[in-house]
């Protein structure tokens, strides 16, 4: 049976200033204790809470992928879950302000970068199969109308078949994306493992075409 | 609890927020260790801790008003940010208060 115990976890360098200072380990120790007694300084941080809802996913879906991973090849590298964990706060942390254009004279409105890329999260989050690994947003988000380039990183279970969900999760986080934010989005690769799947890999109706 | 006082002002801005359809969460706009303190004044007034959500600085014909929000995902966060925007200025308006120079509402979490 694989063992998913993960490795004691150096702090990612900038997890404190991340996360409202606070670290993965102490929100995954706050998680353990069913969020109680509750906290409101994490629950009061929004940078806290992307935190929290990424180790639940991962949480529930890692066992799973390992599982899946194992019935086929060789189980996943255990640094995998470490190196997943140490993203959780790269990731979470507010980012950048992308605007949020409003013609009126004083208002500066705004989306935070982290916010975005949890939205991303949470399209893998509703995609049976898939973990978001992690996202960057490339090009100027400080920009009204500057096109960006939306990059995601994701781990599928050994079972999934990705021709099938990748293309269905890329149009989520283009509807997601384009809902919610102002963005100009140029461009949204998605990477698993050693694939990418681009605008150039999928047909009018968004299926995988063949190389 | 006594809404007179000028510091309340921060909490009715930020029970004005919490209010606003789609909003369900203000955050905290400053560092939260600084904003301990602000706890530990707020436990000392009987007030919910973490009221003062909201931060307005600046004189009386200058004002700044922050907010950080976390808003529902079934409708767009810019929509939304735009009503907690709007929420913001008109509460000056109805209560016939100089209107701030500056709101800067952010959104901090979708969903």
């Amino acid at each position: 049976m694989t063992n998913l115990t993960p490795e004691p976890v150096q702090p990612s360098p900038l997890d404190d200033d991340n996360l409202d200072g606070f670290t993965v380990d102490a929100l995954s120790d706050y998680l353990d204790h069913g969020r109680q007694p509750r906290n409101s300084d994490i629950e009061g941080s929004a940078a806290a809470q992307h935190a929290l809802a990424a180790l639940s996913r991962l949480r529930t879906v890692a066992p799973r992928i390992v599982n899946a991973d194992a019935e086929y090849f060789t189980p996943k590298h255990e640094n995998w879950i470490t190196r997943i964990l140490d993203q959780i706060g790269v990731q979470a942390h507010a980012g950048r302000d992308i605007p949020i254009p409003y013609d009126v004279a004083g208002a500066e409105l705004s989306i935070t970068e982290g916010a975005v890329r949890a939205l991303v999260r949470e399209a893998g989050d509703e995609t049976d199969g898939l973990l978001v690994e992690r996202t960057s947003l490339d090009g100027d988000l400080t920009t009204p109308g500057a096109p960006v380039e939306v990059h995601v990183v994701v781990s599928t279970f050994a079972t999934t078949n990705d021709a099938r969900i990748v293309p269905s999760f890329r149009e989520r986080v283009i509807a997601t994306v384009r809902e919610h934010t102002d963005l100009v989005v140029a461009r949204v690769t998605v990477r698993v493992h050693d694939s990418d799947i681009t605008d150039e890999d999928l047909d009018d109706d968004g299926n995988l075409v063949p190389r | 609890m006594n809404d007179d006082t000028e510091d309340d002002l921060p909490t009715r801005l930020t029970r004005l927020l919490r209010n606003v359809d789609g909003v369900h969460t203000v955050y905290a706009t400053k560092s939260l260790l600084p904003s301990l303190v602000g706890a530990v004044v707020e436990a000392v007034r009987n007030d919910p801790v973490g009221m003062h959500l909201v931060t307005v600085s600046g004189d009386a014909d200058e004002l700044t008003v922050v907010a950080c929000i976390g808003v529902a995902a079934d409708e767009p966060a810019t929509m939304i940010c735009r009503r907690a925007h709007d929420a913001l200025r008109d509460y000056f308006t109805d209560q016939n208060l100089t209107p701030p120079t500056t709101v800067r509402v952010q959104v901090g979490r979708v969903g």
